[in-house]
């Protein structure tokens, strides 16, 4: 059984480390934290209080290097708690309102589709429910 | 149609259970993301920019109408209400929650579908011509041997971690409506001298950052023995075929590097020594499959039909969207009605559940229970008599589905792009939305005549773009979208590749450049010459210097 926990949290640290070499891309700007929500696959920010939103009105601005490894750690604990996946850094631009992906790919998925029709429900739904969290989320802050 | 036996039940169902469990575990935190990954895209579920995707397989385009309603059921109940049908004949749900992808799965099981084989390094969903069975021009129905494709792929343990995914598209008659030497295989049915009848074997083609057209390998292969010589290809593809470099892993590499003549003689060479009797199917097994292909209840009846004949001379709508649309049977008295989902201004290939649900009843009534899905994001019912033709009309009017544009400028095939994709690198569906729009007059699309722009959204070329008479690739530079165009493309049995035709533009540009481009062509054609056949003649220079003139 020690054996077992041994390689759990051997494993854990690797990939807590592989999340990190994966979000450590060369930016120059100011940086947020985007992801996926695990149970609804829906795009998300991570804030300053800790939380994961669909918006980044309120995502944490990270302009040191010890700000963005403190991002880093956070976005992977929240994956080792599958309330996100696939973590990563973004450039934006902040003039003190809302931050702005510098990429079109990430201002797409903020912006959600913009060809929503009349097919179905508008594409950008920021009124979806959050997950509950699970019982390994522990230790997580999570806006429910 | 095929029918499920219990085997593929069983098997069916028991991959719902299995992912269900999965999907638990994912959830539960028991499994990684990057232990997950591989499995849920075994299941056809992708993580793309916006949401999870669920991408279904309809195997060879053929679907019926409880199928059809079941899609309209998944689109209301687990997405936001309809689906998009994509250039491999199957569709794709944009919004599903991962918690609710087993219930989804298991309503298709209900109706025997699946997302299986619809991801991954493995051979994909096998497409077809989709009027396989009832083209006038046909010589075998094909999709017997795509059924037996599937069966033979399904989970084969050999080849279910090829270095890349593998595409198989079949055709039973010599017009290609199947871009067969686009795909890693093609197989044409042909007759040989002695008029047996089999087929012609056209390996390494695909789309894609390279182009190829797929190169001949076999001029007629035994019927018979076509699992047997597919085993040999793959087989010769899974032993040579580069696994250290994504780029360079299709079998289309293999066989550029290897040439045609070497890559083919390696090929017969395995084929000299497969254990044919263990790979070659029963007769029984191939009877049984056949079976369910046979032709459905057709009546007996005069090849013109009195109503119908007057509908056309009566009523000029209807007239002009015949024309388009309705296509000769093989059975007297029956025609191919085609629906357009490409409505002026709309995005290709989207259907909502309502327009599902009134196509699978029109399946139901007058068509002999089938729909077909096409590689160019439209959709056939194969079966219908000529006297009901002009009542389907009138329906498919009321939901918005009688566009009278197929094979014409604004019958667009495009790829999700950056509205949907993670790995677009530009939006596709506004260009063709914008295109759609500023040539959608009837009467200007007439003018134009038989046209096929396609557009991808980055380099992998969903949208085909490298087989379109006018071709559309989006690209990214310093965070702008542009859009390099692409010329004289064709995805049919005179297949080529678009060339480039200068400079990228902006989205904004591209319509006008398209205009510009399809006015040169008016400007120098011959009398019933097609733009495919006028840009063959006179090359690029004339489209060239109006393009950029204007820029």
């Amino acid at each position: 059984m020690t054996t077992q926990r041994h390689a759990a949290r051997n494993g854990a640290a690797k990939e807590l480390q592989d999340l990190r070499t994966k979000m450590a891309k060369k930016l120059s700007g100011p940086q947020i934290i985007t992801a996926n929500r695990l149970h609804d696959g829906l795009v998300v920010f991570l804030t300053r209080d800790g939380a994961w939103t669909r918006t980044p009105e309120r995502a944490q601005i990270a302009r040191e290097a010890d700000q963005v490894s403190a991002l880093q750690d956070e976005a992977a604990m929240a994956a080792r708690a599958n309330l996100i996946v696939d973590p990563y850094l973004i450039e934006v631009t902040h003039d003190g309102n809302e931050p702005v992906p510098v990429a079109h790919r990430e201002r797409m998925r903020i912006s959600g589709p913009s060809v929503s029709t009349s097919l179905g429900q508008p594409a950008y739904d920021t009124a979806v429910a959050y997950p509950q969290p699970s019982s390994s989320a522990v230790g997580v802050h999570v806006q429910i | 149609m095929y029918r499920y036996d219990e085997f593929d039940a069983r098997f069916v169902r028991d991959r719902v259970t299995q992912f269900r469990d999965q999907v638990e575990r994912r959830i539960g935190g028991d499994l990684s993301e990057e232990e997950f990954r591989p499995l849920r895209l075994m299941n056809g579920l992708y993580l793309q920019l916006h949401a999870y995707m669920l991408r279904v397989a309809v195997p060879y385009g053929t679907m019926s109408a409880s199928q059809v309603r079941q899609l309209a059921h998944i689109a209301d109940t687990y997405d936001k209400g309809y689906g998009h049908f994509t250039t491999r004949q199957n569709i794709q749900f944009n919004w599903p929650k991962l918690s609710d992808v087993p219930d989804i799965l298991d309503d298709l099981a209900d109706v025997e579908m699946h997302a299986i084989q619809t991801s991954g390094n493995c051979i994909r969903n096998t497409t077809a011509d989709q009027w396989a069975g009832v083209a006038a021009d046909e010589l075998e129905d094909p999709r017997p041997y795509a059924e037996l494709v599937r069966q033979w792929s399904s989970l084969h343990p050999e080849f279910s971690f090829l270095p890349r995914k593998f595409k198989i598209a079949v055709t039973g008659a010599p017009r290609d409506r199947a871009a067969i030497a686009f795909h890693d295989i093609g197989l044409r049915v042909k007759k040989n001298e002695a008029g047996e009848t089999g087929f012609e074997v056209l390996v390494g083609g695909g789309m894609g950052r390279t182009p190829i057209i797929a190169a001949n390998v076999r001029g007629w292969l035994p019927k018979n023995e076509l699992l047997s010589y597919l085993e040999a290809i793959m087989r010769v593809y899974n032993l040579h075929g580069r696994r250290d470099n994504k780029y360079k892993a299709r079998i289309k590499i293999l066989v550029h590097e290897l040439g045609a003549e070497e890559f083919t003689r390696q090929v017969e060479a395995e084929y000299a020594n497969i254990d044919q009797p263990v790979v070659v199917p029963p007769a029984e097994e191939l009877a049984r499959i056949a079976d369910y292909f046979s032709p459905p209840g057709y009546e007996e009846l005069p090849a013109d039909d009195p109503v119908y004949t007057k509908h056309l001379a009566t009523d000029p709508a209807f007239a002009s969207w015949n024309e388009t649309s309705v296509v000769e049977h093989k059975v007297p008295g029956y025609a191919i009605v085609n629906i357009s989902l490409k409505p002026v201004g709309g995005i290709p290939g989207d259907a909502t559940s309502e327009q599902m649900r009134t196509i699978a009843d029109l399946a139901e009534r007058y068509s002999l229970n089938e729909i077909r899905a096409t590689h160019e994001q439209n959709l056939v019912l194969p079966n219908v008599r000529k006297q009901d033709i002009h009542d389907v009309w009138l329906i498919l009017a009321e939901c918005g589905l009688a566009s009278a544009n197929l094979g014409k400028v604004t019958d667009i095939i495009s790829c999700p792009g950056l509205d949907y994709c993670g790995l677009a690198t530009a939006r596709s569906i506004p260009v063709s939305q914008a295109i759609s729009k500023r040539l959608g007059a009837p009467e200007r699309q007439n003018q134009i005549g038989d046209m096929k722009i396609k557009i991808s959204g980055c380099i992998n070329a969903c949208g085909h773009h490298h087989a379109g008479h006018i071709g559309i690739l989006g690209l990214e530079k310093r965070g702008q979208e542009f859009y390099q165009i692409t010329l004289g493309g064709s995805a049919d049995e005179n297949a080529s590749i678009g060339e480039i035709v200068g400079p990228g533009f902006s989205g904004e540009q591209v319509p006008e450049a398209v205009e510009t481009i399809i006015d040169t062509y008016i400007g120098l054609r011959n009398e019933g010459e097609t733009f495919l056949e006028a840009y063959r003649r006179v090359g690029p220079e004339p489209f060239k210097e109006a393009v950029y003139a204007a820029h």
